[in-house]
């Protein structure tokens, strides 16, 4: 040849296979980024959380004032607070370590006690038997320059006035109510415990009227009452006592409360010593002489029983010695522990223990910060130290992943998939596990339809029909690949739904009636065979016979489905169902993912068995014809044995495909996260759940990262499915190299 | 891809449903309010993304906006309230219409962002609306029973779950029907106001079919017999029935006009557009004009026609002052 022709196809070779390598490298490279890009996104949700100390300093006029009875912090962390025994509110530079302002509260009455809910507000006790509630509040402004100063702002929201309990009061919780109302609870002395509740009710005419009620909370007076908390409704009352007995009270009626429910906590009978309300006022956080921390809410006793009790849900850190305080984070369901000088900071669903630290001296008092993202406490030797903490994803854990978690309210531990609300106070349940099995249950039933559909379909293409069938039932079949899956699920969702709904019966009707009638037609066709002339179908025309027996079958189905509902099944079958079968029969059922994710299979399962039929080298069919075989008995004996290989890689690349399929199944089911395996609901998929919750998610956020990590799981399910399939590719190319 | 495809579907529902808004055709705006001023040098880009419930009606204010200023261009996509404060965030929107009032979480991440908290305006009232199909017997359900029908956890303790029609009175055929039950994503803010309210913050079931968008839901609904949804009043079709809801053993009432006014329907509640607004500093003329716009007699008559509520004067007055 010549040798310019020569030199230039080399070349051509040459750069062919660099470009080529170039383009696997790059898949290569664009695979292995992907996997890197998903774990660096999910990895922060298992980095642990940290604080770091951002200021200490001595508390200015610290050791010439009276004591701190309360401490507080803005949510920049900028400034500071404190309430001194004798109702002076000072405030505080954090950044300057300086004293800004002060004021008086309550004209300088002494403070007996303080109780907080939350960051920023406190229930003080006064000297002279009266109490108020305090909130403090910090506004950001902005000046000409756009720059930033926190205002601060003192507000007494509710003032008992002196004598409005029986006693002087030991300790008074407030609660505001709506109309300027309030409920109070008071502590007396002699263990008893006061209610003191204002109504206020608004006529249309603008007067208002102001009923007060006075009611006595029973108490066992040889067990004393160590801790008291009151929901922000005011309408419900927990009390912890000395004998380990935490008490529930229904406060609705201001006249005559109703107990709820009285128990031991703990079976041991310890002491009780702190109670917070969880943020939500869902659950109670409880703090007991051995320094368990532990939260509780109503819940069935037993599983199904309709009598709820105050049931032990989570078990939080423990400490060495008795609890001190409890406080509730206002952004999270994170509580705050303090124990002997020890802080430890838990979130509740996951369990988790997110920081735990003890200051070198003992802290007696500290604030936590609105946003939770913060601590400032007062140690022994009265200085002020500052931590920040660092916790972005306190409610995920391994166990909250993939383990049943008793979420509020619920009855029972389960898994649940409800990643968000329109509150804050929302507690997120980011169980994977219903999700995973959503598409576990999708794929199986797409590939119940779609593995014989495919098989099938390809073996009769390939070795029976007609080559002018075979020419263009391929292409028609791969080009139903190209139908965008949208149309698809748009189709299954509000076009065959429906219908199927209506034809239900019809629809098992059909899956007996069609093989009876075969085996019927096949009997006859034993017969008729004889006929030299009929048997001629039998050469590659038995769509011929197939389509009319196909066609009766579904006209047969739908005459006797109103027949057969009225004589078996009272005349509605989908009451039936419901009575018999299934409670949840549903019309966006799994019957319908079957055809509509089945139909986006079956090409790939199609046109690999063809594929691996036709790569089946001639010789052996020859061969077996030959030998005198039949077109069945070859097919049957000689290829599909050695095709299977690629009958497998089809099916399970199809699996692949179906797995990791997002349209059809988030148009077509109603993304119910059910853990089901019923034929007649639906599923909520890995896949569709990304699509519905990436929009909302915030960027770096918890559900942003949970997402991401179900992500992570999907790549890792297909790649090995995909891997699988690609080994029995390889298996069936190397089988046949030979020939 | 299938956003847009939504997106078609969902305009060419709304712009069909225009044609009906049968329930409030006799709703009047309010005739304290203004008519719209036009000024001058108003032009450029407006990106708006948010709320679904709001989608029809900011596409059509867009319109009637685009004819009194020809070079403004207006975009809006709406896939849900949450996912306004994500764009608002970013930067890649300057109105993001909600249906839900933003979360503490979302404010303070919009803080962090710019420094000060977002503006919300309030643009129109809805009577959030639970339908059944319209062959369906039922009048009316208190809100313990639609908790009771919808949630996992009955935080309004209704005795027990609510499964099929029988369970809340219906009689013969109607009896052991079960309740399918439809709603909208976890991004909708209609999602987040039917928990907080109507499930008392309670968890939805399981079994609640989710829907991209609140035509969806309408259309779910209007599909099958036995099935019960929650979507926006402006989403009415004739295939559907609108109940009458009650609350705390009260009385019940229709969700129309009158009755949210009167804050009788416990549904009720208003629409909002979240600006960012540099405090001390004028809003952006063309978005300000826009609100203006929306607030004047014209925007709230397309409220009307796209079968929501307007405002009264008094509420345009108070939403007006913050646009200033």
């Amino acid at each position: 040849m010549d040798q310019a022709v020569l030199k230039r196809n080399r070349k051509v070779d040459y750069w062919a296979k660099k470009v080529i390598s170039l383009g696997g490298v790059a898949i290569l490279v664009c695979v292995i980024g992907m996997l890197v890009m998903l774990v660096m996104q999910t990895a922060p949700l298992f980095l642990s959380p940290h604080k770091k100390e951002l200021t200490a300093f001595a508390l200015p006029n610290g050791n010439n004032t009276p004591e701190a009875v309360a401490l507080g912090v803005d949510e920049y962390l900028e400034t500071g607070y404190w309430i001194d025994s004798v109702g002076t509110i000072r405030f505080l530079d954090l950044q300057r370590a300086v004293e800004t302002d002060h004021q008086k509260l309550f004209s300088g009455l002494g403070i007996t006690k303080m109780r907080t809910y939350g960051p920023n507000s406190f229930s003080l006790t006064f000297a002279d038997g009266s109490a108020g509630l305090v909130e403090v509040t910090f506004a950001a402004h902005f000046d000409e320059n756009s720059q930033r100063t926190i205002e601060h702002q003192t507000k007494v929201i509710r003032q008992v006035p002196a004598g409005s309990f029986s006693q002087f009061p030991l300790e008074v919780l407030i609660r505001p109510l709506e109309n300027n109302g309030m409920a109070a609870v008071a502590l007396l002395p002699g263990n008893r415990v006061e209610v003191w509740t204002e109504v206020v009710e608004e006529n249309f005419l603008g007067t208002s009227e102001t009923h007060s009620f006075k009611t006595q909370i029973q108490t066992d007076p040889k067990d004393l009452v160590t801790a008291l908390a009151l929901n922000k409704k005011g309408d419900r009352l927990y009390l912890a006592t000395q004998n380990g007995k935490l008490v529930l009270w229904n406060l609705n009626n201001p006249e005559e409360p109703a107990l709820i429910d009285m128990r031991t906590a703990f079976a041991d009978g310890r002491a009780l010593t702190s109670l917070a309300l969880v943020y939500g006022d869902e659950s109670l956080a409880v703090g007991d002489e051995k320094g368990q921390v532990t939260t509780w809410f109503m819940a069935p006793e037993a599983s199904g029983s309709p009598q709820k009790r105050l049931t032990l849900i989570h078990r939080l850190s423990s400490h060495k010695t008795e609890i001190q305080s409890l406080v509730p984070s206002l952004r999270n369901k994170a509580v705050l522990s303090l124990a002997a000088g020890t802080v430890t900071l838990d979130h509740m669903t996951s369990e988790r223990e997110l920081i735990r630290f003890s200051a070198p001296s003992p802290i007696k008092q500290f604030a936590f910060s609105t946003r939770g993202n913060g601590l400032l406490g007062l140690d022994q030797a009265n200085r002020l130290t500052l931590w920040a903490f660092d916790a972005p994803h306190p409610e995920g854990s391994w166990m909250v992943y993939f383990g049943k978690v008793h979420y509020e309210s619920y009855s029972a531990p389960d898994y649940v998939w409800q990643s968000s609300a329109g509150t804050d106070d929302f507690e997120p349940k980011f169980s994977l596990v219903p999700l995973i099995f959503g598409s576990l249950k999708g794929t199986l039933y797409a590939m119940l339809f779609a593995v014989p559909m495919g098989i099938f379909g390809a073996i009769y293409t390939n070795q029976f029909a007609s080559r002018r069938f075979q020419t263009w039932a391929k292409p028609a079949v791969e080009i139903t690949a190209a139908v965008p899956s949208v149309i698809i699920g748009f189709l299954a969702a509000l076009w065959l739904a429906p219908i199927l709904d209506r034809w239900l019966l019809g629809f098992f009707l059909f899956l007996v009636i069609l093989p009876s009638l075969t085996l019927l037609f096949l009997v006859y066709w034993a017969q008729a065979r004889t006929n030299k002339k009929l048997r001629l179908i039998e050469q590659s025309k038995e769509l011929y016979l197939a389509l009319p027996l196909l066609l009766s079958a579904v006209l047969l189905s739908a005459w006797l489905q109103p027949q057969v509902e009225l004589w078996f099944f009272g005349g509605d079958f989908k009451q039936w169902l419901y009575a018999y079968v299934t409670k949840d029969y549903d019309q966006r059922n799994s019957i319908v993912i079957s055809f509509a994710l089945g139909f986006m299979v079956i090409p790939f399962i199609f046109t690999m068995t063809d594929d691996a039929l036709s790569s089946v080298p001639d010789s052996l069919r020859a061969a077996s014809v030959a030998l005198g075989a039949s077109r069945w008995q070859t097919t049957w004996k000689v290829l599909l044995p050695s095709a299977s290989p690629g009958l497998f890689a089809g099916v399970i690349l199809g699996m692949g495909r179906a797995i990791g399929e997002t349209m059809v199944v988030l148009m077509a089911t109603g993304n119910t996260p059910i853990i089901d395996i019923s034929l007649f609901n639906g599923m909520r998929t890995l896949s569709a759940n990304i699509a519905v919750e990436i929009p909302e998610a915030p960027v770096d956020g918890s559900l942003y990262r949970v997402l991401f990590l179900s992500a992570l799981i999907l790549f890792g399910f297909t790649f090995l499915i995909n891997s699988i399939a690609e080994l029995f590719r390889y298996s069936l190319r190397k089988k046949y190299a030979e020939f | 891809m299938m956003k847009m495809n939504m997106k078609a579907l969902a305009l060419g529902l709304g712009f069909a449903l225009v044609a009906q808004a049968p329930l409030l055709a006799e709703t009047q705006v309010d005739k304290a309010i203004p008519v719209y001023a036009k000024t001058s040098g108003v032009a450029g880009n407006l990106n708006s993304i948010g709320s679904d419930t709001l989608n029809n009606l900011m596409t059509f204010w867009a319109e009637f906006f685009r004819k009194a200023y020809p070079n403004v261009n207006i975009q809006i996509e709406g896939k849900g309230s949450s996912t306004a404060p994500p764009a608002l965030i970013s930067g890649t929107s300057q109105l993001g219409p909600m249906s839900r009032k933003m979360k503490d979480k979302e404010i303070e991440e919009f803080e962090k962002k710019f420094g000060y908290k977002p503006t919300a305006i309030g643009v129109a009232l809805d009577s959030l609306a639970v339908y059944v199909n319209k062959d369906n017997p039922i009048e009316k359900l208190s809100l313990e029973q639609v908790d009771a029908i919808f949630s996992e956890t009955r935080k309004r303790e209704y005795p027990n779950d609510i499964k099929t029609w029988g369970q809340v009175g219906l009689k013969g055929q109607w009896a052991k029907k079960p309740i399918s039950l439809y709603g909208r994503n976890s991004a909708s803010g209609t999602y987040g106001y039917f928990k907080e309210h109507t499930l008392d913050k309670g968890d939805y079931k399981a079994s609640v079919k989710e829907q991209p968008g609140s035509a969806s839901v309408v259309l779910g609904v209007t599909e099958e017999l036995g099935a019960i949804g929650y979507s926006g009043i402006g989403y009415k079709t004739s295939g559907v029935k609108a109940l009458a809801l009650s609350q705390k053993g009260g009385e019940y009432y229709e969700p129309t006009y009158d009755n949210v006014l009167a804050g009788k329907y416990p549904l009720g509640r208003m629409l909002y557009v979240y600006v960012a607004k540099e405090p001390n500093k004028p809003m952006d003329k063309l978005t300000a004009e826009f609100l203006k716009f929306v607030l004047s007699k014209e925007g709230q008559e397309i409220v009307i026609k796209d079968g929501y509520l307007p405002m009264t004067a008094s509420l345009v007055k108070q939403q007006l002052a913050n646009v200033q």
